[in-house]
């Protein structure tokens, strides 16, 4: 019988540490993937991951389970990636930076002429699209590799960067672009 | 309906509209042709999108992470697994053994008992073998050291206490700069692992 999150937090909570062990097994590869693509090289994912689930077992206790289990961890997950940034003093960002704001940061989107993008093979086109990821700013990427690489929802997002569902879909969307800016640029 | 906006594709495309905004959508599509372009373009970046490869854990992920939390009981399990598997190994190969060679057990233990007394008598010798060298060596590093006091003795006739104090120091910062040397890429590998 598969047991559901929740329940396998109570029981970590009761001592039974095996329970734990089929959370790391649960989550390890979507945190895993989470992380690799927000820091870029895979050997640092894999230990921020690890401190992502000593993290969330250290602070189970506060684990409201009105929330969403994969959501909260997550949200340690996305709170070190920003730490792992400021630490190596890499640009930072806040999530309630207007999207205004941010606008010189992206080309003026103009479809007039076709795009060179039907031009890449798709093996090619994959290559470049990794490439181009780690070209985002981190505020885009962040919630880009939530939705595209981790297939969560809008709603999910927002829950986890405590922001508006709005905002989240209008960063999603602008991350989009961008990256076919940057495969357009890169071609 | 006027032609489509970029996000709007990208929320028909992920399935994110109604199904009357749907139908909408591709009715236009059906004969708009700078939509249809600007579809079919996202669509292959979408496709693109999901088949980005995945990072896959390492396969010690989780026991390094419970090893992490929980140490001693990690250990301990790990002890006792081993302890097992080590006397399990053990007993098969005596077992093999012993049926193929017919003996009993006793019979093994008489002649292990035989073959360890050989290996002691043989250690021995060997012993006294290296023993001889290592006093044969000893006897030339004594050689070695007596002319070299002797050189030294001579030299400090010669030269004046300036020199003297002088040379002593240079002696010995070229051995900490040569021990530092030798020293210093196992240390580092020791410590930084490359």
């Amino acid at each position: 019988m598969k047991l559901d999150d929740k329940e396998l937090v109570a029981q970590t909570l009761k001592g039974r540490e095996e329970a734990f062990e089929m959370i790391i097994k649960r989550y390890q590869t979507p945190i895993i993937n989470f992380i690799g693509r927000m820091v870029g090289e895979y050997q640092q994912a894999v230990d921020l991951s690890q401190e992502v689930f000593i993290k969330a077992y250290s602070s189970l206790s506060l684990f409201d389970p009105k929330y969403k289990f994969s959501n909260w961890l997550f949200k340690i997950a996305s709170n070190l990636c920003i730490d792992f940034w400021r630490k190596k003093k890499i640009f930072t960002f806040s999530m309630d930076q207007s999207i205004s704001s941010e606008n010189n940061l992206y080309p003026q989107i103009s479809d007039a002429k076709p795009s060179v993008i039907e031009q890449y093979e798709k093996k090619q086109l994959i290559q470049k699209l990794e490439k181009v990821i780690d070209k985002l700013p981190p505020s885009l990427r962040e919630l880009f590799v939530l939705r595209h690489i981790n297939d969560l929802s809008y709603q999910e997002i927002a829950q986890i960067k405590e922001i508006p569902v709005g905002t989240v879909k209008n960063k999603v969307f602008r991350a989009k672009e961008r990256i076919k800016f940057l495969l357009e640029e890169e071609k | 309906m006027k032609c489509l906006d970029i996000e709007q594709i990208y929320h028909y495309l992920e399935g994110e509209v109604s199904s009357s905004q749907a139908e909408r959508i591709e009715h236009h599509l059906s004969f708009c042709m700078k939509c249809s372009q600007l579809v079919r373009e996202r669509k292959i970046l979408l496709g693109g999108i999901k088949e980005i490869p995945k990072f896959t854990p390492p396969s010690d992920f989780v026991e390094k992470v419970m090893f992490e939390l929980f140490p001693s009981k990690i250990t301990l399990l790990k002890l006792i697994i081993t302890f097992f598997a080590g006397s399990l190994t053990f007993s098969l190969i005596l077992l093999g053994f012993l049926r193929l060679t017919g003996q009993s057990v006793s019979s093994l233990l008489i002649n292990l008992n035989h073959s360890l007394w050989q290996t002691i008598k043989n250690g021995a010798i060997i012993f006294i073998k290296i023993f001889k060298l290592f006093s044969i060596a000893i006897g030339i590093i004594q050689h070695i050291l007596a002319y070299l006091l002797k050189m030294i003795k001579s030299f400090t006739s010669v030269v004046g206490t300036e020199v003297q104090v002088a040379a002593i120091m240079g002696f010995i910062v070229l051995t900490i700069l040569f021990v530092s040397f030798l020293t210093y890429f196992p240390i580092k590998k020791f410590f930084t692992g490359r």
